[in-house]
């Protein structure tokens, strides 16, 4: 068994900043190791630096009580650094003396329950539902009135927990529900879905509707579609639905607000920011078919957050053209036939890539600017490219990819 | 331009809108232009071709319209404009035509560099195919023609040079026996390994083409299904029941088409002069694999690719596609008759009329990524 002691803060910094550059496989590493501790706690702090990479890396997470139980409530869980205490988040901190309350409270159902986690991963979506199903209902029932041990050790101030009791309760209780809707969230959800998750939580209300809805609306690609279902689903008239769906769209926005696309690397950070970009615009039309835009700083929120996407599109398809493409394709002069025909397929996915950028991005601004771009390119691909060594065929294709087959024609022809 | 929503031919019971032939269903083209993934090609009702298009709007139906006019619905990639163009220069629309035009479009390098190299690894492998089966058809025709302990060995474990003395006696004792000369024998060997080529013999069914397709879809079937019983959105829940369902029916039907053509071959002699007095016909009944199967490489690459644009969106794209099954099949594999028999592939043709999909991902920015996907789905074609 792996002990770990409490590292000194120091201690903590550097090596949670050398996990922050560390290669896939030491990360994949490090993070088995922190999952087979049987208290993690000390050793999560560790990983906070290097969260937003392990996200992009998609390393498989082995499943556990603790994780299963959690799950339901993954958008809301931040490092303690950045909890507000009184505020909707839960710290990492508390999962584990939570869950450590809630199999004490379960006793051998939750023994049942981890022992079918054995060999699962967080990504096996159908094992996770199968097995919370029989957690999250009977959780929201098995957490104590007093503050559970080890509270106070992981830093957490005893007035905190009722409040954060309840919310988790209230998670888990609607947890079953609201599960097919989470996972389609980045799709909507679909209204069937959203439907399915909010109707119960909505006739409950209270912090019911606030948490299911602020879950939901965190990893929805419509949230505001999300909350006036919410208030359409409430007893009419219902000033704390209202509330609750106000609260949520706004929480969103500001955590949107400051979330910028980040990636290692230039075509990682182009792909998020194509990503991003597509993602804005619904988010837009979403919000403008909404009647949630009345208020001023909410429109200006929106505003500010289609500025910054726009900019990182446009940056991100000018480093690109001109250091993968362009760039690529002068280095390529003289190059053996070896060595270009190697080169051809990150070429073109340089040029798809482009194209979902300026596809996105076009509906942000600039328009213009990025079709004078691509035709640019493509005319630069069609003179350059037989001395770069691309056939006649990779040169249609390349053009084809960055202008449309016409101008392929056009400025190609048919081999 | 004139767009017409599909019309059921000459339907039977009255209320059964599947096509009556696979011809009328037509032969499903693996375009790379997103919006035309999963068209059928087939003879026009007047004149030249017509292709059937997955309606745009991703409700069930298709729109039919004449294969020129094609451009005037959408921008047509490169490579679907070469391959249209040999499309329509074709003798025939059959699928092993549309295989093989599929096949020379991806070798020029139209549809990328793996494609190219699928392409010309399955042309190679064509050949090679073709040189088994000819000498598995001599192996068997020697096996039948000579006496029980004529020989010590059997002709697999022979010299070549005796394999080949073997043969040509075979050839005359067969010739003799049949009333045929020794080289119309010959030729007749010649088409029946074109005609089974794909279909290979049995105790080797995974060089063969359509035994290796049919195992492929029946383990598609199962994951598809194992993938929707879990699934928690009953739509997708229904779309995974659907698919798997469909290929199950076509795989069974599959299995009476290939055992028949197996049993065929087993009487070697009689075969010969089947294919003596009706070539056709023999080419007929084995390229009945290559009708029941069209559209499912396509579906198979769909869900190999899966994990790209999300199972989800994966399912909902190939619920879409699922071929209608034609009356015609019935007759094929002859295992009843009346419309008793027709009802397992009446009910999926009702499910599929069921299930609305917006298929939003090439009118939202993707159109790209899909054509990308769908150069790794020609990859499955060739």
């Amino acid at each position: 068994m792996i002990a770990c002691a409490p590292p000194a803060l120091a201690e903590l910094r550097l090596l949670s900043g050398a996990l922050a550059d560390a290669t896939r496989e030491q990360l994949a590493r490090v993070v088995s190791l922190i999952d087979e501790l049987p208290d993690r706690s000390g050793a999560d702090r560790l990983l906070d630096r290097a969260r937003p990479r392990l996200r992009e890396l998609n390393l498989p997470r082995p499943l556990g009580l603790t994780r299963l139980l959690f799950m339901p409530l993954d958008p809301w869980i931040v490092r303690p650094a950045e909890w507000q205490p009184g505020g909707p988040a839960v710290p990492r901190s508390a999962l584990q003396p939570l869950s450590a309350a809630v199999q004490a409270g379960l006793g051998l159902e939750a023994a049942r329950i981890e022992a079918g986690c054995t060999g699962a991963t967080a990504e096996d979506l159908d094992k996770v539902f199968s097995l919370g199903r029989d957690l999250w209902p009977a959780a929201a029932q098995a957490l104590p009135e007093s503050t559970p041990t080890g509270w106070e050790a992981a830093g957490l101030p005893g007035r905190e927990y009722p409040a954060l009791r309840d919310r988790c309760a209230a998670a888990w209780r609607h947890a079953v529900a609201s599960w097919p809707a989470l996972q389609a969230a980045p799709y909507g959800p679909p209204e069937h879905l959203a439907r399915q998750a909010l109707e119960g939580a909505a006739a409950e209300g209270g912090a019911a509707l606030d948490t299911v809805l602020r879950i939901l609306v965190a990893r929805a690609s419509r949230p505001a579609s999300l909350a006036t279902l919410a208030v359409r689903l409430s007893p009419p008239g219902s000033a704390q639905a209202a509330r609750a769906a106000q609260g949520a769209v706004d929480e969103y926005l500001s955590r949107r607000e400051v979330e910028r696309p980040s990636s290692a690397d230039r075509r990682g950070q182009a792909r998020r920011a194509a990503e991003d970009a597509l993602a804005v615009c619904v988010l837009a039309e979403d919000f403008e078919a909404s009647g949630l835009l009345g208020v001023p700083a909410r429109r200006e929120r929106l505003q500010a957050i289609r500025r910054a996407a726009d900019e990182t599109c446009r940056d991100s398809f000018a480093a690109l053209l001109s250091g993968e493409l362009l760039g690529q394709l002068s280095a390529m002069r003289g190059a053996a036939v070896a060595e270009t025909r190697a080169a051809v397929p990150a070429l073109e996915g340089t040029a798809r890539l482009l194209r979902r950028i300026e596809s996105g991005g076009r509906r942000l601004g600039g328009a213009e600017a990025y079709d004078a771009a691509l035709q640019s390119a493509a005319a630069e691909v069609a003179r350059n490219g037989e001395g770069a060594g691309l056939s006649p065929v990779e040169r249609l294709r390349l053009v084809e990819m960055l202008a449309g087959p016409e101008v392929a024609l056009r400025l190609v022809g048919w081999p | 331009m004139q767009i017409r929503p599909e019309q059921a031919v000459a339907p039977s019971p009255v209320d059964d809108t599947r096509p009556a032939t696979f011809l009328e269903r037509g032969v499903v083209v693996p375009f790379t232009t997103p919006m035309l993934l999963g068209s059928r090609v087939r003879p026009g009702a007047r004149r030249g071709l017509e292709i059937a298009v997955p309606s745009p709007a991703g409700i069930r139906g298709f729109y039919v319209l004449p294969l020129r006019e094609l451009s005037d619905i959408c921008t047509p990639t490169l490579h679907d404009r070469l391959l249209l163009d040999l499309i329509e220069r074709a003798p025939a629309v059959t699928p092993d035509a549309i295989t093989e035009a599929t096949r020379q479009v991806a070798q020029d390098g139209f549809a990328g560099q793996e494609a190219a190299m699928a392409a010309t690894g399955a042309h190679k492998a064509r050949a090679g195919q073709r040189l088994v089966t000819n000498y598995r058809l001599l192996l068997l025709l020697i096996r039948q023609t000579e006496w029980p302990g004529e020989h010590a060995l059997p002709p697999e474990r022979d010299a070549p040079l005796n394999v080949q003395r073997r043969a040509e006696r075979a050839v005359a004792r067969l010739a003799q026996a049949a009333g045929l000369s020794p080289p119309a024998v010959v030729t007749a060997m010649e088409g029946l390994t074109e005609a089974y080529m794909a279909v290979g013999f049995r105790g080797d069914p995974t060089r063969a083409r359509y035994q290796g397709e049919l195992l492929a879809l029946e383990e598609m079937a199962g994951e598809v299904a194992r993938w929707g019983e879990l699934a928690v959105d009953p739509q997708q829940s229904g779309c995974a029941s659907l698919i798997a369902r469909s290929a199950r029916l076509t795989v069974e039907a599959g299995q009476i088409l290939v055992e028949r053509a197996l049993a065929a071959a087993e009487d070697f002699r009689a075969l010969v002069l089947r294919w003596t007095a009706d070539a056709e016909g023999v080419l007929r009944e084995t390229s009945r694999l290559a009708w029941l199967l069209d559209g499912w490489s396509v579906m198979t690459g769909l869900w190999r690719c899966a994990d790209r644009l999300g199972r989800p969106a994966a399912i909902g794209e190939m619920a879409m596609m699922v071929p209608s099954m034609p009356r015609e099949v019935t007759r094929w594999t002859g295992e009843a008759t009346g419309e008793a028999s027709d009802e397992p592939h009446s009910v999926t043709h009702s499910m599929r009329s069921r299930f609305v999909i917006r298929m939003t991902d090439w009118r939202t920015g993707r159109l790209l990524e899909l054509m990308e996907r769908n150069e790794q789905i020609v990859r499955e074609c060739v």
